[in-house]
């Protein structure tokens, strides 16, 4: 579904992402995990379209298509979804109305008709039902004065609504408490099952516990220093990234 | 015989062409003799008055403009009912091209006392409330457009509600101006008058239904007693080719609560002059606006709140969309006396640039001369957000629609805050309208 190769990227002249490769298959979860600042959301908002970042390097296949010839707004429809670490908040647009929108732009994409406001409330019921929301929700302005807990939910919501091939979800487990996570990561399993891959950005091994990856990858300072299996994710919540970084030093970092 | 006009000071080709006014009050007499005679020979403002330092008036100099009384189409068959709100259908008062119309009109259902009229009726009659408040608060030191309203006034709405009244719904001022071929200019005189323990909305209409050029120069005077209540909203979507000069002077007792929304989209040149004065403790006023500009149009707005007491709110949220060529200015003063101990004053302007060819100019100023007060002001000039734009695209909505729903984002928090339903949802449209007419929001990538 995803093919990364050899992704460099840079924001205001800084190289961030010095050379990924990553491949991810439909059906997949991919955990990516890695210290503060070494790019994993940066990796995330380039595969988003995010326009601050400038890929200098490298190439990104989606579904056989050029996915950096694409607008935002193209991956989106084409299924690429992004749920953001820091979701912000949008003035004066409620959350029903965007949800419908941006539904309406999927719906239209696989040539089905667009859903009235009621056909929409029907919809959505379930899904706010699987995330436990209060349809309350969908009448407040996107995020406004959520808390951060609940941000992150919306973000899962708009992702059920929406039902995307290609998740990218950057801390959705950060700010959630112990009920929330595992509700969310509920959520996020019956969606990301068959057809559907999921790039999951994480601190914690804590919500791998409800998501088992089929991979873990180590970023560290713009580069993947490590694949694993799940069992990775409880290696680094024992000794942390340091003895990773150390090993790779050695091995790698030390010519380049 | 033109070019001799021509020579003639604008001002003064207004006053020879509107003749002498029709008599209303001795009081009103003495005001226009005084107004005549502070007019005569004036010049308009230049860009090297401060006040007018961003607001060029040479293109309203160079029209010749007849009073509105004079042009032929006054009642026009139009259907108006469409214009008038639902939740003013029963009091409202309608004026065409500046001149009152009996016809479009309605007065009914009104609480014990109300009065809600023609205001040059009302001082013919001598109502003494009426006759004792014109003229007293709207002054503007050196400003000519008082003046020329006072000179040449021949109507306007006179609203009294007497003490202890409330008014549920609100009353209607409209002001339609039809798509005369020949210039004109009008200067509706408004005169409202809240006594104590009051309330009442007032929404004020003005609309040009052609592309017709013309000046409106509408003068309001507010008074509230104490512990009145009044929400005042006012909309301004005259031709856009016409120039909207108005002025707006509110005086607020003690214990009452002025709420002013204005909304200006209309006309080539609009300026407008508010000023609130509260004058005693636990006041408050609110001055909010929303100005939307494209084109070649220019919006400028003028406003002083005046504390003078103590333990007074004041709250101003000014909101500017510029597109096109467009130039929205913004000056704010906002004045704490000595006295006005425990102000609290809240002022915002914030400008929005579509385009890179508009102009947004902002000038807050704070006077402040008592010690313990809580100010706050803040004046933006920018674009839309970048990362709510790509929020909004990583959700699949394409760059326009995107730009379309942050721009009403942007306008919508001076609109909800106004109370009567279907003045929101008229201005809502306006705001699409607006968005989608839009060459930026469509254009850019
Ligand atoms: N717009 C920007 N301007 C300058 N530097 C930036 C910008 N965006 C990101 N960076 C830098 O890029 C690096 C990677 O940031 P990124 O947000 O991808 O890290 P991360 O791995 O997601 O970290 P965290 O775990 O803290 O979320 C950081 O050093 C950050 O400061
Ligand atoms: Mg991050």
């Amino acid at each position: 579904m995803l093919s990364i190769r050899n992704l460099h990227a840079e924001v205001e002249g800084v190289e961030i992402l010095k050379g990924i490769d990553l491949e991810i298959k439909a059906g997949e979860v991919h955990a990516i995990m890695g210290p503060n600042g070494s790019g994993k959301s940066t990796l995330a908002k380039v595969l988003a379209g995010h326009p601050s970042y400038e890929v200098t390097e490298g190439e990104i296949i989606y579904n056989g298509e050029d996915l950096l010839e694409m607008e935002p707004d193209e991956r989106a429809r084409r299924g690429v979804f992004m749920a953001f670490q820091y979701p912000v908040e949008i003035p004066g647009v409620s959350n029903s109305m965007l949800m419908r929108e941006a539904y309406n732009e999927v719906r239209k994409e696989h040539g089905l008709d667009p859903l009235d406001p009621l056909e929409f409330e029907d919809y959505v019921a379930d899904k706010l039902k699987l995330l436990d929301m209060d349809v309350r929700f969908m009448d407040r302005n996107v995020n406004a004065g959520f808390s951060g807990g609940e941000k992150k939910r919306n973000e899962i919501l708009q992702m059920a609504v929406l039902n995307p091939r290609l998740a990218l979800l950057d801390e959705t487990d950060s700010g959630l408490d112990i009920d929330a996570l595992r509700i969310v990561s509920e959520g996020i399993n019956k969606l990301a099952s068959g057809e559907n891959a999921v790039m999951l950005v994480t601190h914690y091994q804590r919500i791998l516990n409800y998501i088992t990856p089929d991979f873990v990858h180590v970023l560290v300072r713009g580069r993947i220093h490590r694949s694993g299996g799940k069992e990775l994710a409880l290696e680094l919540e024992e000794h942390g990234y340091d003895w990773i970084t150390a090993d790779t030093e050695v091995n790698g970092e030390a010519g380049s | 015989m033109k070019q001799r006009q021509r020579e003639t000071p604008f001002l003064d080709r207004l006053l020879l062409s509107a003749g002498p006014a029709e008599p209303l009050h001795q009081k009103v007499e003495v005001l226009r003799q005084e107004a005549r005679t502070f007019l005569t020979g004036r010049q308009l403002p230049t860009a090297r008055d401060e006040e007018w330092k961003y607001c060029g008036l040479k293109s309203l100099e160079r029209e010749d403009f007849v009073p509105a009384g004079q042009i032929a189409e006054k009642d026009m068959p139009l259907d108006l009912k469409s214009y008038i709100y639902p939740e003013a259908e029963h009091h409202h008062l309608t004026f065409i091209n500046g001149v009152f119309s009996d016809r479009w009109s309605q007065t009914d259902r009104l609480p014990e006392g109300v009065i809600v009229a023609n205001l040059a009726d009302v001082l013919k009659q001598g109502h003494p409330e009426a006759v004792r408040y014109i003229g007293q608060y709207a002054q503007w030191e050196d400003d000519p457009f008082v003046s020329l309203n006072t000179a040449v006034f021949s109507g306007g709405a006179f609203i009294y509600v007497p003490d202890g009244v409330h008014i549920e719904e609100p009353v209607q001022l409209l002001f339609v101006n039809c798509g005369v071929k020949e210039g004109y200019f009008m200067a509706p005189r408004c005169l409202v008058i809240g006594g104590s323990s009051s309330s009442m909305t007032v929404v004020e209409d003005h609309i040009g239904l052609g592309d017709n050029t013309y000046l409106n120069c509408p003068v309001s005077e507010i008074t509230l007693a104490e512990n009145a209540h009044m929400t005042h909203v006012k909309l301004q979507r005259d031709s856009k080719k016409a120039f909207h000069i108005s002025r707006l002077a509110a005086n607020i007792s003690r214990d009452s609560n002025y709420k002013s929304y204005s909304v200006q989209l209309g006309s080539l040149l609009s300026r407008s002059d508010v000023k609130a004065v509260l004058t005693d403790e636990n006041t408050h006023a609110t001055l909010d606006g929303l100005v939307m500009v494209n084109g070649n149009q220019l919006s400028d707005t003028h406003s002083v709140m005046d504390h003078t007491m103590p333990n007074c709110t004041s709250h101003q949220l000014h909101k500017c969309i510029i597109d096109g060529e467009g130039t929205s200015v913004f000056n704010g003063k906002i004045f704490v006396r000595q006295d006005a101990q425990k102000t609290d004053a809240f002022q915002e302007n914030r400008n929005l640039q579509l385009s890179n060819t508009g102009t947004a100019y902002t000038k807050p100023q704070l006077e402040i001369f008592a010690d313990d007060v809580s100010c706050s002001h803040g004046a933006t000039i920018g674009q839309l957000n970048a990362e709510e734009m790509f929020y909004l695209k990583t959700r699949g909505l394409g760059a326009a629609r995107t730009r379309e729903l942050l721009t009403y984002g942007f306008a919508i928090d001076v609109i909800d805050s106004i109370p009567v339903r279907s003045i929101r949802e008229r201005l809502s449209k306006e705001v699409k309208e607006f968005t989608s007419k839009s060459r930026s929001i469509k254009q850019y990538a």
